[in-house]
């Protein structure tokens, strides 16, 4: 005699039941095994990126504990104009090996690398955050980094493409980086735009949007924007730069 | 019991792959086909996660067919296909980060992807385990195959690369046109409206050769 199994409601229930039970075990365990490698694998994305952000080292020469023990002598997460409204926590990026216990000093412009500025908007689908490297006098980046983006790949997602951060670079498509200096009054820090050929002065300001994600390019113009204009103004409140007018 | 013309694998394999395609024949799982073709490589970790997942699913759905209750069998075939999809995304997330950045959402959608459910309710709820098997890797071939030529001219027409590397530059850089619509979704309808109609065209031919020969023969 065969096994029907559509003959019992209680066979029903606990078929059911039994086989959510048993999935869902076997992707919990698998869940609770790889959350170690999980974790290590993103910070050291962030960890890697950061490194080749400001040019600390060849990350594809480093393996995964250089590049963590490269990180830990060479940048620092430091808060500055703490205690007022324009508080930001930004990074600090040395050129020389700090001691294990030294803390971020944002002044030490001697040693300083660069200031790597969180940025952080929404973007076509969802939230895009990342660093914009600039110089210790915040007047040129050095490069632009996007750690987290649902962008469509292909499209707005090629903003983590090395066409698009060249123009982030000094040698890129700027001989000096980008001129993050206080723009003229109603004028954005960066603009990211159409192809232009021209050599008017406003030229080393000028990024080329992607073409295909018109949505993502304006969006990252704006938190760009943004977010340079809260940097300059903490850096003026941290007494490190002269008050923005 | 399976039914009385179960086919073999070797044929369930073929048919998934040619005869049944499922993109230009069956017309199944065209919304990834029109999403992820615009680059090869993500191109090519949609196909082997969609291929793993129809493989896999179809053997497990095989293997418990005789004990699945009618009434909660779809229920049970969603579970297991998200079981094998968040096995390929947790795999990916752990082993190979910076990837599954790039394509998390698109993996997420295979299990929504239609040749999996399909395959699961048409064959592997009714075959054996080997010809199921054979059966869901066929359809992932046949949906790879298809995905991947889709991609490659989208990727050259649009983005003159492929898998990232600069095909039409140096000597190459006059017939690198970028077309914009490549890169863009309606690329993809009108690149894959012309491959279904190629691999149409091409099957009514043969089958009116093989129909001029039977006449000769009489």
């Amino acid at each position: 005699m065969s096994f029907d199994p559509n003959k019992s409601r209680a066979y029903v229930i606990l078929f059911a039941a039994g086989v959510s039970g048993v999935f869902t075990a076997a992707i919990m365990a698998l869940h609770v095994a790889t959350e170690p490698i999980v974790e290590r694998n993103e910070r050291l994305l962030t960890e890697r990126a950061i490194v080749e952000l400001f040019g600390l080292g060849d990350v594809g020469q480093l393996s995964g504990d250089e590049t963590e023990a490269l990180y830990d002598r060479r940048v620092r997460r430091a808060t500055i104009a703490k205690g007022t409204p324009e508080e930001m926590e930004v990074l600090l990026a040395y050129s020389q090996d700090l001691p294990s216990d030294a803390e971020g000093d944002p002044g030490d412009k001697a040693r300083l690398k660069g200031y790597g500025v969180p940025i952080r908007g929404v973007g076509f689908w969802a939230v895009i955050e990342g660093y914009l490297a600039v110089t210790p006098d915040a007047a040129r980046t050095l490069g632009i980094v996007f750690l987290r983006h649902s962008e469509t790949p292909g499209l707005g997602g090629r903003i983590t493409e090395d066409q698009f951060r060249r123009w982030f670079r000094p040698g890129g498509a700027h001989e000096d980086g980008l001129n993050v200096t206080p723009p003229p009054q109603g004028e954005p820090y960066i603009d990211i735009g159409p192809p232009v050929e021209t050599t008017a002065p406003r030229d080393d300001r000028h990024v080329d949007a992607l073409t295909g994600a018109t949505g993502t390019s304006n969006a990252v113009a704006d938190f760009l924007n943004e977010d340079l204009a809260r940097f300059r103004r903490a850096l003026a409140a941290e007494g490190l730069l002269p008050e923005v007018p | 019991m399976p039914p009385q013309n179960a086919p073999t694998p070797m044929q369930a394999l073929r048919e998934q792959i040619w005869g049944e395609n499922p993109i230009f024949r069956q017309v199944l799982g065209i919304c990834s086909a029109l999403a992820v073709t615009n680059r090869m490589f993500n191109t090519l970790l949609m196909c082997g996660g969609l291929m793993w997942a129809t493989t896999m699913s179809s053997l497990t759905v095989s293997v418990m067919r005789n004990y699945i209750p009618r009434r909660v069998r779809i229920m049970v075939s969603v579970l297991i296909i998200a079981v094998y999809v968040i096995v390929v995304d947790t795999v990916l997330r752990a082993y190979f980060t910076a990837v599954h950045k790039d394509i998390a959402a698109y993996v997420g959608l295979i299990i929504t992807n239609c040749i999996v459910l399909g395959r699961l309710e048409a064959f592997a709820s009714k075959n054996r385990p080997l010809a199921s098997l054979a059966d869901g890797l066929g359809a992932g071939i046949g949906y790879s195959i298809m995905l991947l030529s889709v991609a490659l001219i989208r990727e050259l027409l649009g983005f003159g690369t492929l898998f990232g590397y600069d095909i039409l530059s140096g000597p190459m850089a006059e017939y690198n046109a970028r077309w914009v619509i490549m890169i863009m979704p309606p690329g993809a309808f009108f690149v894959l409206a012309v491959m279904v109609w190629l691999s149409r065209w091409w099957d009514l031919r043969r089958e009116n050769a093989a129909e001029a020969a039977r006449e000769a023969a009489k």
